[in-house]
């Protein structure tokens, strides 16, 4: 069984690195080629862009999504349940969507473009969009710290800010950095966005080598190293989670109850928990009805159902597929913590890090000799290697909370490995697997890139009919396209929310 | 829990594989960089006449289009390569993908400077780069040189999108072959000492800014101003009001013009009806459909240019440059680049 | 009682974690059938290590553990915990808590495969644990003594011939500590199951089981006089 798995792992890890060793192959060779190129000066200039938008873009997305998360999960107050609900809308629009609606209403409103697309908007419209992926995990955090411990906190005298300095901050800060960092590898990766609001990052460097001059090899040489980087991001995260993880280890979780907070209290919090929801979704939607509603015109929803039905069919298949593979993952380092698998493993996700076109010609690379470059097959692929971290560490993190004491118990009880698994491990992780489903629906919804380069005929989404209309610079014909993938994402929210992706404990609370 | 799970994979395999296996007897496949609903209006109009079936992969990005017919090889399932700008089309015949196209029907219709001189590839459609100022603050002897961007008159008063950009790049690289890498870089660092602002936003944008009063001067293409001088949205038309175009360099060497053209791959399997297909775009129906469509400037002789643009004249273009885009375009960001032209 | 086959019999069991000493250093014990045991120990010596070790969660380094005479741990030897029939009630009682009442205690009934008298089964153990109207019941909604009742029933419904107590009762209140442990000991007269119990606490050693060892230095020494237990 052991060696099964251990060969399941390495062959995982082999499809998923087969893209970046193709690019580095690629890379390697552009480096004795003396073609004019982009100058050093220039990119180190787009290296540090990129590092000051990270550092904005990541510390604003754990400031949003850490205030409503706290509020939601330690209080109670009127409304609590909507915040919950709207801290995780962002998630249903792509920040590029969100870029383009925001500038392209000012505009019109007349403020000067050149006052808008500038780093310090750039980050904001990153920081509330990327919200979600870190107001998922600490809620989670917060909502699952000890009721005995936070008790015991109060008995030695210390007031509700120490607490949190002491002991909520502290227990809910691996999950917090591990959103931010997810949040950080979409910002880094990310083109669309920052091509739109003139930021040069390092991913423009990549684009401009290739298209500018025409250096693919050079293009693969820098995403490679943006590979590298957030590798080293990500193992960081790791450390952090594995020394954390010790502080609530073997223990089962007794739950905590809510604090009532009056209104008024409430207000400053409630302030920032709504900025992202309103910005990044509420708004763009209601400019968007606008514009569909001035246009009246019937037929512009016809030529969104046929995209908006392939991006449904592609994005629910792949997450599926993105699921099951993150608890294999998962249950072979549950099993196996053997350091060098499950360091392996990890890079094997990284696909995540790479952005996407140049994603997409590693794959290109490696599909065209089986003539698999636009089929289906090929997009899945690329949609699992892209995507994979999303269902492993949402899975493992939540993993990682379930005491081990209930495996050993129920191996007592006379379940073998796979029983704990099947009766224990997975009902239990019932909530993180629809909120992995979910998370990747959502980003496969919003893929440009890879989906563009790898497409069979006749083939479009929801996203590229959107970008298209909008580099033909017809920003008010994205509103059906833009509002339908907006209602998906929203529909695949709340449907999780339905089945308790986002209510942690919920159920558990109302019996006290 | 397992099994709910493996139901449910299976169950949305079978919605999403059901929707894409459609085969047809007679069909063409085409691999393009444009993206315009005039695109698919000729698509479907050739079908509806010769019944061949139309199946289209669109990839925005000329290069990452040519790295997808290369990765292919022999295997590729595209007929016909449609992209816009010459450079791209010189770089694909340089790889390698394409056949010769051996169609009378073709050089009758298109002049030769807008084919490929080893019969390759041809020209489909054009748009001018052309200047767009503000009527009360400037005069059209200003800025009849895209050289007089440069000068120091119009300091602050300069809009131009980002060299990231393709038009921006081709540009460049005929400025470059037309008056070598000096003159370039004394022109772009002039350019750019002149600038409203940051050189960002597409054409349109630069077309606001004006309007807003950002700038008074940008490059833009004719496409999107013919675009708006036709719109039926009052607001663009609102836009429009204090802005005029003039075509540049027309007593030198033309105003620079962006190619669309097509050529058929060396591995086609459906040569015959890719070759159909591009006599069909170059036939006087398929030029008029241009021209009223995309509001692109046709290449055959005998059919009009866009309605709204012939107020402003017929344009001398520059041919001559065209050649010169796809070898030069490295050399010519280099030297953007280096001007600090973002 | 007959001690024809002992419940239980460790022979000179070592067992030290990785990075520490030996927890368990040469450790010897005999439990009868039905009997009760009691380990009294300070807390950090390495009483739950022996519990995990007798389960089987631990693998030994040398000497041998047998269950019902048959040998489980040695020192190349290791039945592991599924196929051990021990029961154990852990100190935080790990009631699982996606299952209800009824099935956190035929979870063990229905991994191995006796479906049939399950229902019955489940129904005598919510009986003789005082259980019986809570069968639908989430543990979210149970109190502490409720849970420790649930954990012990699910542990001894498997009918394991040994079943071990870690620090179950210690988080319970005064009250409530003796009136389940006097319904533990009820229990485990009518399965006949022996049992160990680890504690801190001399009086609940001495009112639970029938002898009473003290562990120190990875040994076990019986305490025979009242005086002992006081040391």
């Amino acid at each position: 069984m052991k060696i099964f798995l251990q060969i399941f792992i390495f062959a995982l890890v082999a499809v998923f690195l087969a893209p970046v060793f193709a690019l580095l192959n690629e890379g390697v060779q552009s480096l004795v080629s003396e073609k004019a190129t982009l100058s050093s000066d220039l990119l180190s200039r787009y290296g540090l862009t990129s590092l000051l938008l990270l550092a904005g873009s990541v510390s604003g997305a754990v400031l949003f999504g850490t205030s409503a998360a706290y509020l939601c999960a330690r209080f109670d107050f009127r409304g609590r349940r909507l915040i919950q609900w709207l801290s995780i809308l962002p998630l249903g629009v792509p920040s590029y969507l969100v870029a383009y609606t925001w500038v392209d209403f000012l505009v019109d409103q007349g403020v000067p473009g050149g006052s808008l697309r500038n780093l310090p908007n750039t980050c904001f419209v990153f920081a509330v969009c990327l919200s979600p992926y870190v107001f998922l995990p600490s809620f989670s955090a917060f909502s699952a710290l000890s009721g005995s411990l936070l008790e015991s906190a109060k008995l030695l005298g210390k007031s509700q800010f120490e607490i949190f300095r002491l002991i909520e901050f502290p227990l809910a800060r691996a999950s917090m950095f591990a959103g931010g960092i997810l949040a950080g590898m979409e910002v880094l990766a990310d083109f669309g966005t920052v091509d739109f609001m003139a930021i040069d990052t390092w991913s423009t460097g990549i684009y401009r080598s290739w298209f500018g001059y025409g250096d693919r090899g050079r293009a693969s040489l820098l995403a490679v190293i943006l590979f590298l980087i957030s590798g080293t991001l990500l193992f960081w995260e790791t450390n952090v989670r594995a020394k954390n993880s010790l502080a609530r280890s073997g223990r089962s979780v007794s739950f905590h109850t809510r604090k009532k907070l009056p209104f008024i209290k409430s207000l400053p919090f409630l302030f920032v928990a709504l900025i992202p929801a309103l910005v990044s979704c509420v708004f763009p939607a209601l400019i968007l009805t606008q514009r569909v509603y001035s246009k009246s015109d019937p037929e512009q929803w016809a030529s969104v159902v046929s995209p908006a039905l392939t991006t449904l069919g592609m994005a629910s298949v792949s997450s599926v597929i993105v699921v099951v593979l993150g608890l294999a993952m998962v249950l072979i380092w549950r099993s196996n913590p053997g350091k060098f698998v499950r360091s392996l493993a990890r890079i094997g996700a990284l696909g995540y890090a790479l952005p996407g076109g140049v994603l997409g010609l590693g794959l290109l690379i490696l599909l065209a000799p089986f003539s698999l470059t636009g089929s289906v097959f090929g997009l899945l692929l690329a949609y699992c290697i892209r995507f994979a971290t999303i269902g492993t560490s949402t899975l493992e993190a939540a993993w990682l909370a379930i005491p081990r004491v209930y495996d050993e118990q129920a191996r007592l009880l006379g379940c073998t490995s796979w029983g704990v698994f099947n009766r224990v491990t997975l009902p239990l992780l019932q909530n993180s697997i629809a909120c992995a489903f979910i998370l990747t629906c959502i980003d496969i919804v919003k893929e440009l890139p890879a989906t563009m380069l790898l497409r069979p005929f006749n083939f479009e989404t929801l996203a590229i009919r959107t970008y298209n209309l909008a580099s033909d610079e017809r920003l008010s014909e994205t509103a059906p396209s833009s509002l339908a993938m907006i209602a998906l994402c929203m529909t695949g929210v709340f449907v999780a929310e339905k089945l308790g992706a986002f209510g942690v404990s919920e159920r558990s609370r109302s019996g006290k | 829990m397992l099994k709910r799970i493996i139901i449910s994979l299976l169950g949305s395999a079978v919605v999403s594989f059901a929707a894409h296996s459609e085969t047809s007897k007679k069909s063409l496949n085409i691999y393009t960089t444009r993206h315009y609903e005039a695109d698919v209006t000729l698509a479907k109009d050739f079908e509806k006449k010769t019944g061949i079936a139309v199946n289209i992969v669109q990839i925005k990005e000329p290069a990452q289009l040519l790295a997808r017919v290369l990765e292919e090889k022999n295997s590729t399932q595209a007929d016909l390569v449609i992209t816009t700008d010459v450079g791209n089309l010189w770089r694909a015949a340089e790889a390698g993908i394409f056949q010769p196209l051996a169609s009378e029907a073709i050089n009758k219709a298109v002049p030769a400077a807008l084919r490929d001189s080893n019969g390759l590839w041809t020209g489909l459609a054009m748009r001018v780069r052309l200047i767009a100022y503000n009527k009360e603050k400037v005069k059209p002897e200003q800025v009849a040189r895209l050289e007089d961007l440069a000068a120091p008159a119009l300091k602050g008063r300069v809009l131009v999108r980002s060299s990231n950009h393709v038009y921006n790049q081709s540009l460049a690289a005929t400025f470059l072959a037309a008056s070598g890498r000096d003159a370039l870089m004394i022109w772009s660092k002039g350019v750019t000492a002149n600038l409203a602002r940051k050189p960002q936003g597409g054409d349109t944008d630069q077309i606001k800014a004006i309007a807003a009063g950002e700038g008074d001067v940008a490059i833009v293409n004719s496409y999107y101003v013919a675009r708006l001088l036709d719109s039926k949205n009052s607001a663009d038309k609102e836009l429009m009001k204090n802005i005029s175009i003039v075509f540049p360099n027309q007593k030198d060497r033309g105003a620079h013009v962006n190619v669309s053209g097509g050529g058929i791959t060396r591995h086609a399997k459906n040569a015959a009806h890719a070759r159909q297909y591009l006599e069909y775009l170059v036939s006087k129906e398929g030029q008029e459909i241009f021209a009223s469509a995309s509001k692109e400037y046709p290449v055959r002789a005998d059919v009009a240019a866009p309605a709204v643009l012939k107020a402003y004249g017929e344009p001398k273009l520059d041919l001559k440059g065209l050649s010169a885009i796809g070898n030069f375009t490295p050399e010519a960001v280099k030297v953007l680049d280096e001007a600090g032209w973002r | 009682m007959t001690k024809n086959i002992p419940s239980l019999e460790m022979k000179n069991v070592t067992f030290g974690y990785r990075n520490s000493g030996l927890t368990l250093a040469g450790m010897s014990l005999d439990v009868g059938e039905g009997e009760r045991i009691a380990i009294l120990g300070e807390s950090g010596i390495g009483k739950s290590s022996l519990l995990r070790v007798i389960a089987g969660l631990e693998r030994i380094t040398s000497g041998q553990i047998f269950i019902h005479g048959r040998l489980v741990s040695a020192e190349n030897v290791h039945c592991s915990a599924e196929e051990r029939k021990v029961g154990m009630v852990f100190q935080d009682w790990a009631v699982f808590p996606h299952l209800s009442v009824f099935e956190n205690i035929a979870f063990g009934l229905r991994s191995r495969g006796k479906q049939n008298e399950e229902r019955e089964r489940v129904k005598q153990l919510l009986e003789e644990f005082e259980l019986e109207g809570l069968a639908s019941r989430s543990p979210d909604t149970l109190s502490g003594g409720q849970l420790q009742r649930v954990a012990c029933a699910r542990a001894l419904a498997p009918r394991p011939e040994i079943l071990l107590l870690d620090e179950a009762f210690s988080s319970l209140d005064v009250g409530l500590r003796k009136r389940i442990r006097e319904q533990v000991i009820k229990a485990l007269k009518i399965e006949r199951a022996a049992s160990v119990l680890v504690t801190h606490d001399p009086a609940e050693a001495l009112e639970f089981a029938d002898r009473v060892f003290h562990m120190r230095d990875g040994i076990l020494l019986e305490a025979k006089t009242h005086n002992e237990f006081r040391q």
